[in-house]
């Protein structure tokens, strides 16, 4: 891809892969689940994966437990 | 920017929301040494006044026990106060070495590796372990630390219902395909004071080809026979991979943590787990406590029968008087109350009568399940106790709770 966004991200992919890294862009879907200052997040390559990591993060954090 | 009005604005505007959400945790001064009579500071500035401790994590009342003391004071004199270094530069001496032999001894384990605290080696064992090829499959009731520990490492989270075995063999079932599966689970669990079944988490875990970690710190010391903690009390000791344990409360209650285990699994935390890599690690005065406790502790269960026997007459008696406690058979004794407020307003008539107790509620225990967590202690004596009660029942007939059940608690003050 060589557009001028492109460019910009391809020299951060050759950077990385000029350090020892093996770099793979995919799209995924991002949940978020926010109450208050709280906010869970998980990505996934589907929506239903995604969502079903923030709901076991919410589970267990659903109390603060005690000292 | 310097630390501008808007911006100290913003913060004092978040911590009035907290006062106004009645979660402001205010801390109560202790003028004396930790035990079962103290003497407390609160309100602040207010002279301090002689009270009963139910509330201290210290299960054998060696807090200020003068064998401990003479111990570290002993420890300071021959090795110092401090180490400078992290372990692996400068930092490790060799009653560090010796401390965690003593605890692979006493835990029944291969190996130990000592954490400043059982925060840190919560939260370092999990990263240092597993991969996203694995998953960490644990008790929805275990501590802060825990899911601290399991946020920081990149293998799948996944819980069980609690003290669920179904649901626990279900969620193993499910995740058939990882490399490494870890159940992950609290001895005793700190809310509630319900021990773990520890004995059907090993089966299935056997027989799913999982492994087990379980965090002792509620039960190293005095749960089992001769107090090995939640592994002893349920007969799978040799059968359980990990254990993370405390310093920081019947073992003498200063600070420290551990990470103890199959010698391969410790190995690795040795050289990965970051707590334990870059932080210095168990100052050498409270390794010379520490030692001292163990060496108590090896030579006679007796603290460890007192503290039972106190935890099953402070059970009973409360429950006589008409109190509904969640069951269990652990020091841990929670009171339910159910009502937020009414916890509040209970542990400050308490505190008035001379029992110090603090209610938890919604968030530190789930909405509508507030309660006053009591936690007894060998150093508490008969004397203590029938006090306890005898505030407790006043306060009881006060709000009208003796002898009601949950639903009509809940009628009479809401949910």
């Amino acid at each position: 891809m060589k557009t001028r966004e492109g460019v910009a991200w391809q020299a951060q992919v050759e950077r990385l892969e000029l350090e020892g890294w093996e770099v793979a862009c995919r799209r995924v879907w991002l949940v978020e689940a926010r109450r208050g200052t709280h906010i869970e997040q998980a990505f996934a390559p589907t929506r239903e994966v995604a969502l079903g990591e923030v709901c076991q993060m919410t589970l267990l954090d659903g109390v603060e437990g005690c000292p | 920017m310097a630390f501008a009005t808007a911006t100290r604005a913003r913060y004092a505007t978040e911590l009035d929301g907290i006062r106004a959400a009645g979660l402001f945790k205010e801390e109560r001064v202790i003028h004396a040494p930790q035990g079962a009579d103290i003497e407390v500071e609160f309100p602040a500035g207010s002279p301090p006044r002689p009270v009963i401790n139910f509330c201290a994590n210290n299960y054998l009342g060696l807090s200020s026990h003068p064998d401990v003391i003479a111990a570290a004071h002993e420890g300071l004199d021959h090795r110092g106060y401090g180490m400078s270094s992290v372990r692996f530069i400068c930092g490790t001496q060799d009653i560090h070495r010796e401390l965690e032999r003593r605890l692979s001894v006493f835990l029944g384990m291969e190996d130990t590796l000592l954490f400043p605290s059982c925060m840190d080696a919560n939260a370092g064992v999990f990263e240092a372990l597993l991969n996203d090829q694995d998953v960490m499959i644990a008790d929805r009731l275990v501590h802060a630390s825990i899911v601290d520990g399991m946020r920081l490492c990149r293998a799948q989270q996944d819980s069980f219902k609690h003290a669920d075995m179904a649901h626990l063999e279900e969620k193993l079932q499910e995740h058939a395909d990882k490399r490494i599966r870890l159940v992950v689970t609290d001895g005793v669990f700190s809310m509630d004071g319900d021990i773990a079944r520890l004995d059907e988490i090993v089966e299935l875990a056997e027989r799913y080809d999982a492994m087990v970690l379980v965090d002792e710190s509620h039960a190293t010391g005095f749960i089992g026979a001769t107090g090995r903690g939640t592994h002893e009390h349920c007969g799978v000791m040799g059968r359980v991979d990990l254990i993370t344990t405390t310093l920081g409360k019947a073992l003498g209650g200063a600070s420290g943590g551990c990470v103890s285990g199959r010698r391969e699994l410790v190995e690795l935390c040795r050289q990965r787990a970051r707590p334990y890599l870059f932080s210095n690690t168990v100052a050498p005065v409270i390794v010379a406590g520490a030692l001292k406790v163990l060496e108590l502790l090896c030579g006679s269960t007796e603290r460890r029968d007192v503290l039972a026997e106190n935890a099953r007459a402070w059970r009973q008696r409360l429950t006589e008087a008409g109190f509904v406690l969640k069951a269990g058979e652990s020091p841990i004794v929670p009171v339910m109350l159910y009502h937020a407020k009414l916890a509040q307003d209970f542990a400050r008539d308490l505190f008035a009568e001379g029992i110090y107790v603090v209610g938890f509620f919604f968030p530190v225990v789930p909405k509508g399940l507030a309660r006053i967590r009591t936690q007894l202690s060998a150093a508490h004596q008969p004397h203590h106790l029938d006090r306890g009660i005898e505030a407790f029942v006043k306060v009881g007939r006060k709000y009208d709770i003796l002898g009601r059940s949950r639903e009509e608690i809940v009628a009479k003050y809401g949910p």
